[in-house]
């Protein structure tokens, strides 16, 4: 008898849950694309990353055959970090990402101070919308209008070789290379990177500057004590977001500047792996396969990336911020 | 009344000093000047390519011509390009939006059992991609979808970061009419259909712009995935056409060189065609746009 009651219990209890989570059946139906979305498109490449430790043939593989695992097990980690390009990409990159964060990531904070100080609205709004413009324009269209520019047959070196001077390599040249890089990368994503620092300082009362004025504080003190702190969250989380793709040049616009004449500063990681592994321009060392290889490039690249966030995310909430994660 | 007069007071005290209206005339020159540098490029390029000699500096600007667009609305590489490009935009957009709106509504239900396992395998492929190659590996050797158009949607329906912006943005919408029309008998598809999407426009025309820029600039995706020259869309033929053809690019000229040299005033407008499409989408968007960045940055 005992016994019955029990069943009839637990068997209740399974019968409510069921039941509850029955409630949320178009819930979870809203949700299954997205379930199958990451397990297919997320998850299953990250399963196929035991490639880093095997010589993968994909020829084979697709037959069926599993490819052979390597000995040692870290072997393409072994024969990268031993390369003879690895310490040229590793700085390479490293100097990209300290350009980026150093020159390129306060500009647009700068520049949303500025845009904030403008109190004629038609003008503020005009500018805003020049600014966000080449946002909107492909690394393609850029690389390409570049090129129309400052190529060695493109509009500046042309007026130069009019005037009787030398031309200047401004698109195939190792100096050149860099400034280059951040120049474009200003002059795409500068006024766009503005947007969600004017949204945080849209979100200031103006009480504030009333307060601040009252008190007798001037333009620079109001924007040191009132507008800086203010978006001093935002510039903090997107710090972070960045560091995440520290190792991440961007692909796109450095695979169109990058040729023979500036490979050796050009190079990075991303161009690396995809010249290596679906290119495969060269053999980086015998008996590796380069898919394997570059794949394992591409692991070492996003590891320095999520530690790399996660040391800042550490350093921002020591600092008594928010953070992200 | 007082409201506005407070306002002038303040005005008036702001712009009081020397050195602020100095650093005003700066403020304003330096913007101008910034403005004139980021549209500069643009209007050469733009009157460029209504020129007969594409703005050559031996021979000026010659007469003014509309011989290049001509040549690319007849037909041929760079109209086929523009029109996949516009096939890979417009049905890619539709499917990010569709998918991250449904899922951002489900994942924004705070008593859903699971939501919070599925928020951290999202933030844990935010912060760990498999990278290039295991992508391109499932893509195209296990699922077989090189030249399709849907190795160039699939992978990137969802992109996190949004999904994470519309989650908020809808968990701050009130929850009361939803639970007057469940008590009216609509289901939860029935009340994300009829009464959070007409509550969300500024947010879904914000994400359309985000999702649709992204497919139409990606150069990437159709490059590795893509071998069928007929399949392009408009930025891998830009490449092909300005940049190989340019001569510049030392390696790999001996593999992929064009033999047709188009003149600079086909390049120019090349340029201008494949720029425009997507910044007319900019104004539609653009009254919706601010509200829509505004919420998700100021609650997400």
């Amino acid at each position: 008898m005992a016994q019955t009651g029990v069943v009839n219990r637990s068997h209740y209890i399974k019968h409510k849950k069921l039941h509850h989570l029955l409630r949320f059946k178009w819930l979870y139906l809203m949700l299954l694309p997205a379930i199958i979305y990451y397990i297919m498109f997320k998850f299953v490449p990250l399963l196929n990353l035991r490639i880093i430790f095997q010589k993968y043939n994909p020829a084979a593989e697709n037959i069926g055959i599993m490819s052979p695992w390597v000995d040692p097990w870290y072997k393409n980690f072994m024969v990268f970090f031993q390369h003879r390009d690895f310490l040229r990409l590793l700085r390479n990159t490293l100097v990209l990402a300290f350009l980026n964060i150093c020159i390129y990531f306060p500009f647009p904070i700068l520049l949303a101070l500025l845009l904030n100080e403008i109190r004629a609205a038609g003008f503020k709004r005009i500018t805003q919308s020049v600014l966000y413009l080449p946002h909107f324009i492909s690394w393609t269209v850029l690389a390409s209008i570049m090129l129309m520019l400052l190529g060695p047959s493109g509009l500046v070196n042309n007026l130069l070789t009019a005037a009787g001077r030398e031309t200047i390599p401004f698109m195939a040249s190792e100096q050149w290379f860099r400034p280059m890089y951040i120049i474009e990368m200003m002059w795409k994503e500068a006024g766009w990177g503005t947007i969600i620092y004017l949204a945080a300082l849209s979100g200031v009362d103006e009480q504030l500057y009333e307060a601040a004025v009252i008190d007798g504080a001037g333009r620079f003190k109001q924007l040191l004590h009132i507008t800086l702190p203010a978006i001093k969250t935002t510039i903090i989380t997107l710090l972070i977001l960045r560091m995440g793709s520290f190792l991440d040049s961007g692909f796109d616009q450095i695979y169109l500047m990058l040729n023979s004449l500036n490979r050796e500063v050009a190079e990075v990681f991303d161009t690396y792996i995809y010249d290596i592994g679906l290119k495969a321009t060269y053999k980086p060392a015998p008996g590796i396969s380069n898919y394997s290889y570059s794949a394992a490039v591409g692991v070492f690249r996003s590891l320095v990336g999520m530690v790399m966030v996660l040391i800042t995310d550490r350093i921002a909430k020591a600092a008594g911020e928010e953070g992200v994660y | 009344m007082a409201k506005e007069a407070k306002v002038k007071v303040n005005m008036a005290s702001r712009n009081q000093s020397t050195g602020g209206k100095i650093f005003d005339f700066c403020n304003y020159l330096l913007l101008t000047i910034l403005g004139l540098l980021m549209l500069a490029p643009l209007l050469y390029v733009l009157v460029g390519s209504f020129s007969s000699t594409g703005l050559a500096t031996s021979k000026g600007f010659g007469s003014f011509s509309l011989d290049a667009y001509v040549m690319i609305f007849r037909g041929g590489k760079t109209l086929n390009g523009l029109i996949n490009s516009g096939i890979i935009t417009i049905c890619g957009t539709v499917m990010n939006i569709v998918i991250t709106s449904i899922t951002a509504y489900a994942l924004s239900k705070k008593d859903l059992p699971g939501r919070k396992i599925f928020m951290w395998f999202v933030m844990f492929f935010m912060l760990f991609t498999a990278g290039l190659i295991p992508d391109y590996i499932t893509v195209a050797n296990k699922y077989g979808l090189l030249d399709t158009y849907w190795a160039i949607w699939l992978p990137v329906l969802i992109s996190s970061s949004n999904l994470i912006i519309m989650k908020s943005f809808f968990q701050q919408l009130p929850e009361s009419i939803e639970e007057s029309a469940r008590i009216d008998g609509c289901n939860d598809i029935q009340s994300f259909i009829r009464i959070v999407l007409p509550m969300s426009k500024a947010s879904i025309a914000t994400f359309s712009l985000f999702y649709a820029v992204g497919h139409w600039n990606n150069y990437l995706r159709p490059m590795i995935y893509l071998n069928n020259e007929n399949m392009w869309p408009i930025t891998v033929w830009l490449r092909q056409l300005i940049i190989l053809s340019s001569g510049t690019v030392g390696d790999d000229v001996v593999t992929e060189a064009v033999v047709w040299a188009p003149s600079n005033t086909v390049k120019y407008a090349t340029i201008i065609v494949s720029t425009v499409p997507i910044i007319c989408v900019y104004p539609f968007l653009q009254k919706h746009f601010t509200k829509g960045v505004l919420l998700g940055s100021v609650k997400g």
